[in-house]
């Protein structure tokens, strides 16, 4: 069958730069916050084309972003970790650089670079 | 350019969803004259008892466009599975109504006798109760028949899609985007107008429709639109109630505490609807309920299987170019659901009552079967404890596409189903077999739902605090979401198999023996 990228790949992809077994803090609304900020960036604006945040919401709400971390906790790919449930963990396998993996095959080099930079950003503000 | 009212002038699609509603809107008015209103009044319903309705109010309860709301069920075709949940979306329309005010009502007693609180007083008023009851008379009128169920068809369609982009629709349901619209529309203005002739009333008519879609236009009117689009609104009290109620699953929420705990206070800026520490365990009660109903109800097998029934016959007749004409004032239109707008004029009655005129036999035989009850059967369930341990991870794959399904003009979920049905050696018609895999439930209120300060010079509380709801929901869609595939129950063996062969090709997942056991059939031999 065809494949395509969604937008939420886009955040699959931010996480798995993180690294394997990296946690941050499983805050949804700073997610979506630090997200929000990060496609406010021009040098992003290609990778976050297809985002649509509300923000005349409390904080600024992006489906894509509940989308992402659905199906990433749904395949075990991102999990919330025991006993506290105050954290995500990015899993090994989201994490792995493997050249048939779809984070390959749906994102160019440069915007691997882009995705990896983004992902720098993530990290930082998300334990800020 | 973020509002939809800045974009329009310029953007041809919205201008085309504007025109249709515009239409829709003459046709469901064109025979309507407001008749006399003596009085307010009393309505007497199944869950909350009596409630009265001003004279205004009944004007609109009384027009085609929520008197339609009779002729559709409140939650689709769950009475197939829950024989008395036939509630409509008129009575919920009604019960919101009435929760509003109780709402408000609660609030202005407390305002009225805790010093405290006295300071309050100016942020409520009869404007804000008339407009947010009013609000709530109209707020489904953009439902079309089976309420969600036709609304998950027509959330996809490249015109709602469009829509979401902009202001004010970016989180609204594609149902409330309708509402919307209709109520910005000429003839329903000219209508609200007539009606202000009238009765001397007064109401924010931007503020109702934003509180239909939830877009909060100001952060200081942010608490009026929770208490129609917040984290435990009058709306979402009503259809727990209402759904739990007829489908026999009677839910405990102690609303008498919830009412008494309610405030409003200042929020990292935002004036919002909070709750007292003593309403904490009201609202995880609310919580609660809406995570029982959603296995029990509204993602039950048989009920998704039904929705899918009725996606069959509405794929089938736009396949074959079936189509339905409607009257607007003498000009003739064919509805025939290539576009989103089509689905307002029907209801569930017009719907069923497309097998009488029998003008084709499969679309009457999808018909018979619905409506007589010969369900589809699930033939395997794709969850994380029904695949092999190596498949969990391609889930997120297989999940992904709920975002955006459409692949070169494909739906992938259909394309999946079309290649089960080649390997089945097509069994029945393609309508007949479906890959369900629901959006998962949407807990979003656990992030955002705030307790009052505790003390003087303390601020407002997350909710998370106390309980930690947002998990708890988390641990919900891992565990509890279920994906199906549905045929017809004489084909499930050969369709379990074709399933075993195309979802390891296709989507490279493995079954484990649970994922026929569950579905009370034995596992096929090329498992």
């Amino acid at each position: 069958m065809p494949e395509k990228r969604v937008p939420s790949d886009v955040v699959k992809a931010i996480f798995h730069y993180l690294g394997p077994k990296q946690r941050f803090p499983a805050d949804v609304p700073k997610i979506h916050e630090i997200f929000y900020s990060i496609c406010q960036e021009s040098e992003f604006s290609s990778l976050c084309n297809d985002f649509i945040f509300d923000t005349s919401k409390a904080f600024p709400y992006s489906a894509t972003i509940r989308y992402a971390l659905d199906r990433l906790q749904k395949a075990n790919l991102l999990a919330c970790i025991n006993p506290g449930l105050d954290e995500f963990e990015v899993s090994e396998e989201l994490a792995r650089t493997n050249p048939d993996s779809d984070i390959e095959r749906l994102f160019n080099d440069e915007e691997k670079r882009l995705l990896r930079k983004a992902s720098e950003i993530f990290s930082n503000q998300i334990r800020a | 350019m973020n509002h939809f009212h800045e974009a329009k002038p310029k953007d041809p699609q919205i201008q085309e969803v504007i025109n249709e509603i515009e239409k829709f809107t003459r046709w469901i008015f064109q025979h309507h004259k407001i008749l006399p209103i003596r009085a307010s009044k009393v309505i007497h319903d199944s869950v909350w008892g009596t409630s009265r309705f001003e004279d205004f109010e009944m004007v609109f309860i009384n027009a085609p466009l929520v008197q339609r709301l009779r002729q559709i069920l409140q939650t689709g075709n769950t009475y197939l599975t829950y024989p008395s949940a036939r509630h409509t979306r008129f009575e919920h329309t009604l019960g919101v109504t009435a929760q509003v005010g109780n709402l408000i009502q609660s609030l202005s007693s407390k305002f009225e006798y805790s010093k405290e609180s006295a300071s309050k007083k100016h942020l409520l008023g009869d404007e804000l109760l008339r407009t947010l009851r009013l609000a709530s008379i109209l707020h489904d009128c953009g439902h079309g028949p089976l309420s969600h169920t036709s609304e998950e068809i027509y959330a996809m369609f490249p015109e709602i899609r469009h829509l979401k982009k902009f202001d004010p629709f970016k989180s609204a349901g594609a149902g409330e985007i309708f509402s919307y619209l209709i109520l910005d529309a000429e003839k329903f203005r000219e209508f609200l107008r007539e009606v202000k002739e009238k009765f001397p009333i007064s109401t924010n008519d931007e503020l109702m429709k934003n509180a239909i879609v939830g877009f909060i236009n100001t952060p200081e009117d942010h608490y009026k639109i929770d208490m129609l689009h917040g984290p435990f609104d009058a709306d979402k009290i009503d259809y727990l109630f209402r759904d739990g109620h007829f489908s026999g699953l009677p839910l405990q929420i102690d609303l008498d505490r919830f009412w008494y705990s309610l405030d409003i206070n200042l929020v990292k800026g935002r004036r919002r609807l909070t709750i007292d520490w003593g309403g904490v365990s009201c609202l995880e009660q609310l919580l609660l309920s809406k995570m029982t109903l959603y296995p029990a109800v509204y993602h039950h097998h048989k009920v998704r299987a039904c929705d899918c029934m009725f996606k069959g016959i509405i794929e089938y007749v736009r396949e074959k170019g079936i189509s339905f004409q409607r009257d607007i004032e003498g000009e003739k239109i064919d509805v025939d659901f290539s576009r989103a707008a089509h689905f307002l004029y029907f209801t569930d009655f017009d719907f069923y009552d497309l097998n009488i005129a029998r003008v084709d036999e499969n679309l009457h035989m999808l018909l018979h079967n619905l409506f007589y009850r010969r369900l589809l059967k699930r033939a395997i369930v794709i969850a994380r404890d029904s695949v092999t341990e190596s498949s969990i991870p391609n889930l997120d794959t297989y999940a992904k596409y709920r975002e955006d399904p459409i692949i070169n003009g494909e739906d992938y979920y259909r394309s999946l189903a079309k290649k089960i049905w080649e390997e089945a050696k097509k069994p029945s018609l393609l309508q007949e077999i479906w890959v369900d895999c629901p959006d998962d439930p949407d807990f979003e209120e656990a992030n955002d739902t705030w307790i009052s300060p505790l003390g003087e010079g303390l601020g407002p509380i997350p909710l998370s605090v106390f309980f930690k709801a947002d998990k708890y929901a988390d641990q919900y869609k891992q565990k509890k979401w279920r994906s199906h595939v549905f045929c017809r129950p004489e084909h499930v063996n050969e369709v379990a198999q074709a399933c075993v062969s195309v979802f390891k090709s296709e989507c490279q997942i493995e079954f484990q023996p649970l994922a026929f056991h569950l579905c009370h059939i034995s596992p096929p031999k090329n498992l």
